[in-house]
């Protein structure tokens, strides 16, 4: 796998190259991606200061969570946003084609071309709310859980948001790729402020509450770790599931053609 | 267009990708599905308010003089004001401004400004045709917990005046907030900023009794609230009479002021703008 | 797999595209999501040929004949409806990273470079992506910017460049790695005619120097005139044609041109009553006559007429093809609503 290492690192040095070309633009959108996760802070700790808890979580356990969100918001923003996007453009102008041709894994290079590195500014206020948030006392095991479970995390929102871009093999000229980030505002949520159907829906059918609430709850010394391991299974399995769709889309796309 | 995440401003959405999304879908049919499910996606962030704030009154009856019911129909009422029922014109001109298509138009004084707030009006009409269903379905869906309005004659027409006042105040600052694109090209990210903050001070995201004391005081200064938070009260119930044709005099005052405010930003852009891009 | 000479064999390769006929306005759309109506349309039908090592073939034929398709078989793009086709010992659907490294495609007007950045970082990731070594990388980077004369185009961000220039930037861009396989679809479309000319030299000078096997389609005929010994005549998905187009043009040329320039305006009636007339203007004329009669016509032409200057000329091999096409087109039958 060195040959992917290598890969991304030619593909960071070009981003870098790029962002520093557009520095201007570069600084605005980290200040605008701060807009609105700080708005969504906001309402949530107000409200929480208003009724002292909403359902098990107090104003400190919103930290937390808004804040494990920032930090996988952010990682998965830098690597996948903007080639979730580009999907979109690849299918129907015709580039898939070429990356169809290359000597390297197709998934890999749709899902990592470009990088945005101005989103890895939401690592720093999200590390500073967990930080100020978390209860002590300090449990290795909970610690390792919940850095277990954000990465996966990252990985469902990744499988989540590829299993839509990639849809647009089929819906050509309807953009999917952007779609998954109107339901950033119900990853951002205490599990239990759903009712039980929706509740139900996030955690079997699409499993959102697995991105932040679940490894939150975890460092918050609530929850059962067996529910956080059943979050890295489940992204083990998000995983494969995008990678065989991936290629399901794929043969559709050669039978079909252009 | 970049791929540049929009902070939305509460039911405003990702106006960035509705966009671009329309754009993109070609034909009839993708044009409507796709601008159906985008139109459910603004939705989203008004929902999921809704069941926090569910979530929360489970401890309480009343937060600051609101009931659930009044804070449900509250949200519902913002997120069609703010997602159906808005105007763009920011972003029309931005776009406009940057592919140089305004140096014919530079002529005319002030027609400009007005002339995109009309076309935004029109397609209005097509938003809400699809707004409005998904509104319709929201009620319903939250329907044991909506207020149903009830107003005398007179208020009614207060209301109707407070509607047409708070749309024009609205279209107006979103004008004078494309008048900046003016002044720099690459003004998006100080409208993803403003868009934000306007969503907040106009209401949309926290009845503004409940903002925090500084953020609160700045609300109750600046117009947004005219635009949002003040007709929605009012259908509420929450504004007596009396009061209510005092604010329909405060949105006159406004509607003023703003246009005497985009009218000097205008003339000062236009002589600085000197046709960029064209 | 032994170094056989023979490096892309096809065998009756088939690729058949089957379309979903959509309806106009809304309720169409709606009506033909429950119930497609399908219509399927042969791109590629049995095309058969075997290219050797080291030459420069050309694809002719007009848009939508099936050249680009058979493209994007012998590329791994697409799969065949039906038949085979091998390339470098491999079949190119399967993807192989081995086929990949040792192929490479270029499509006109088609980028594959990075748009923002200037040509020479899209070139390093190609290097990582390829893993070409270092030293190799820059002695070809050099010799293929002098040969393709790139000079300082490739430190400016691609959008900058024209279309002749990017399209040169993609050139060298996909030949970094040395391929062994190049397929270019109409390369030359959309540049100027000067350009298209420069292009095609590149091409040509790069395919004597390193023996590139190399198929090169396009619907301008001075492209394969020029750069291609062997034409590969396409319509409708058959190859109609496959051999040298020196030959074809000699078989079929029963009729030689006579151009004729007048000291004075001259009626096109009058003109045209010594052989077909292709071109008339007053002072200039175009005469297509049968081989065997043009010592006559000649000689008529030069009494009759006040002719200032007459040459004669071979039936140019656009029209020998054209004429090829009007036939086929005149014997197909009308195709199925």
């Amino acid at each position: 796998m060195r040959y992917y290492a290598d890969l991304m690192l030619g593909i960071l040095r070009n981003c870098v190259a790029r962002e520093m070309m557009f520095r201007a633009s570069f600084v605005m959108s980290l200040i605008s991606g701060y807009g609105w996760s700080l708005v969504m802070l906001l309402f949530l700790s107000t409200v929480v200061a208003r009724v002292q808890a909403l359902g098990s979580w107090e104003q400190r356990d919103i930290y937390v969570l808004v804040g494990t969100f920032m930090c996988v918001q952010g990682i998965t923003q830098c690597l996948f946003e903007t080639n979730m996007w580009r999907i979109g453009s690849y299918v129907r102008e015709g580039t898939l084609d070429f990356i169809l041709t290359k000597p390297v894994d197709s998934q890999f290079f749709v899902s990592a071309r470009y990088l945005r590195l101005s989103a890895l500014g939401l690592l720093l206020p999200g590390v500073g709310l967990v930080v100020t948030g978390a209860r002590g006392p300090f449990i290795w095991s909970d610690t390792l859980l919940y850095v277990g479970g954000t990465l996966a995390g990252i990985a469902i929102l990744y499988a989540v948001s590829f299993v839509l871009a990639a849809s647009t093999i089929w819906f050509v000229r309807a953009e999917m790729g952007g779609l998954v980030y109107g339901l950033f505002d119900v990853m951002r949520l205490p599990a239990d402020v759903y009712p039980k159907a929706l509740r139900i829906t996030f955690t079997y059918v699409v499993p959102l509450v697995f991105i932040a609430s679940v490894p939150a709850q975890t460092l918050q010394h609530r929850g059962s770790p067996l529910v956080a391991l059943a979050g890295m299974g489940l992204a083990v399995v998000a995983l494969v599931f995008a990678r065989a769709f991936w290629f399901f889309a794929l043969k559709s796309y050669s039978s079909t053609g252009s | 267009m970049s791929a540049d995440l929009a902070s939305a401003r509460p039911g405003l959405g990702l106006r960035k990708y509705w966009s671009a999304a329309i754009f993109s879908a070609q034909d009839a049919f993708a044009y409507r599905a796709t601008a159906i499910v985008w139109m459910l996606v603004d939705f989203i962030p008004s929902v999921v308010m809704i069941l926090v704030w569910q979530a929360a009154y489970r401890t309480q009856d009343q937060v600051e003089g609101y009931s659930l019911n009044d804070m449900v129909t509250y949200y519902l009422l913002t997120g069609i004001i703010a997602g159906a029922l808005t105007s763009h014109a920011e972003f029309t001109m931005n776009w406009e401004i940057r592919d140089g298509r305004l140096t014919p138009q530079l002529t005319r004084p002030i027609s400009y400004p007005l002339l995109v707030m009309c076309k935004e009006t029109g397609w209005l009409v097509a938003k809400a045709s699809v707004g409005l269903p998904i509104f319709a379905l929201l009620v319903f869906l939250f329907r044991g917990y909506v207020v149903v309005p009830h107003l005398t004659p007179l208020g009614w027409l207060g209301f109707v005046l407070a509607f047409v006042l708070a749309y024009l105040i609205l279209s107006l600052i979103g004008a004078c907030l494309g008048c900046l694109s003016l002044w720099t090209i690459e003004s998006s990210g100080v409208f993803e900023l403003w868009w934000s903050l306007g969503g907040v001070l106009s209401g949309g995201l926290l009845p503004l009794e409940l903002l925090p004391s500084a953020l609160r005081q700045v609300a109750f200064a600046m117009p947004h609230r005219w635009g949002s938070y003040f007709p929605v009260r009012v259908l509420l119930g929450k504004v007596p009479v009396s009061e209510i044709y005092e604010g329909v005099l405060t949105q006159l005052g406004w509607v003023v002021a703003l246009s005497l405010i985009l009218l000097i930003l205008w003339r000062l852009g236009t002589r600085k703008y000197e046709g960029w891009g064209g | 797999m032994p170094d056989t000479p023979t490096v892309i064999q096809a065998d009756s390769l088939t690729r058949v595209f089957s379309t979903y006929r959509k309806r106009e306005g809304f309720l169409g759309s709606l009506s033909s999501f429950v119930r497609r109506e399908t219509s399927t349309k042969t791109a590629v039908d049995g095309v058969s040929f075997r290219i050797e090592r080291g030459e420069l073939v050309g694809f002719l034929g007009p848009n939508g004949a099936g050249k680009t398709t058979t493209l994007k078989l012998l590329s791994g793009i697409l799969h065949p409806t039906s038949g085979s086709a091998t390339v470098l010992g491999h079949a190119p659907w399967r993807r192989e990273a081995d086929f990949q490294r040792r192929i490479s495609i270029v499509m006109g007007q088609k980028n594959q470079l990075w748009w923002d950045l200037p040509a020479m970082d899209s070139f390093a990731l190609n290097r990582d992506i390829y893993q070409i070594p270092e030293r190799d990388f820059r002695a070809r980077l050099d010799e293929l910017t002098a040969l393709f004369g790139l000079e300082d185009l490739t430190t400016q961000p691609l959008r900058k460049l024209s279309l002749g220039e990017r399209m040169k930037c993609e050139l060298v861009g996909s030949l970094l790695h040395a391929p062994e396989v190049l397929f270019l679809d109409e390369p030359t479309i959309g540049l100027d005619v000067v350009t298209q000319k420069r292009l095609r030299e590149f091409i040509g000078a790069y395919s004597r120097r390193t023996g590139v096997t190399t198929i090169l389609t396009s619907h301008y005929m001075r492209d394969v005139e020029e750069l291609c010994k062997r034409a590969v005549i396409i319509d409708h998905g058959r190859i109609i044609y496959d051999g040298a187009l020196r030959d074809l043009v000699q078989k079929h040329a029963t009729h030689k041109l006579i151009e004729v320039l007048f000291t004075q305006t001259v009626a096109s009636e009058t003109c045209g009553r010594f052989g077909d007339l292709v071109e008339c203007d007053g002072m200039r004329a175009t005469l297509r006559v049968a081989r065997d009669r043009v010592p006559q016509v000649a000689a008529s032409l030069l009494g009759e007429l006040p002719v200032a200057d007459i040459s004669i000329a071979e039936t140019s091999a656009e029209e020998v093809v054209r004429g090829l096409f009007q036939e086929r087109s005149a014997a197909l039958p009308e195709p199925a609503p």
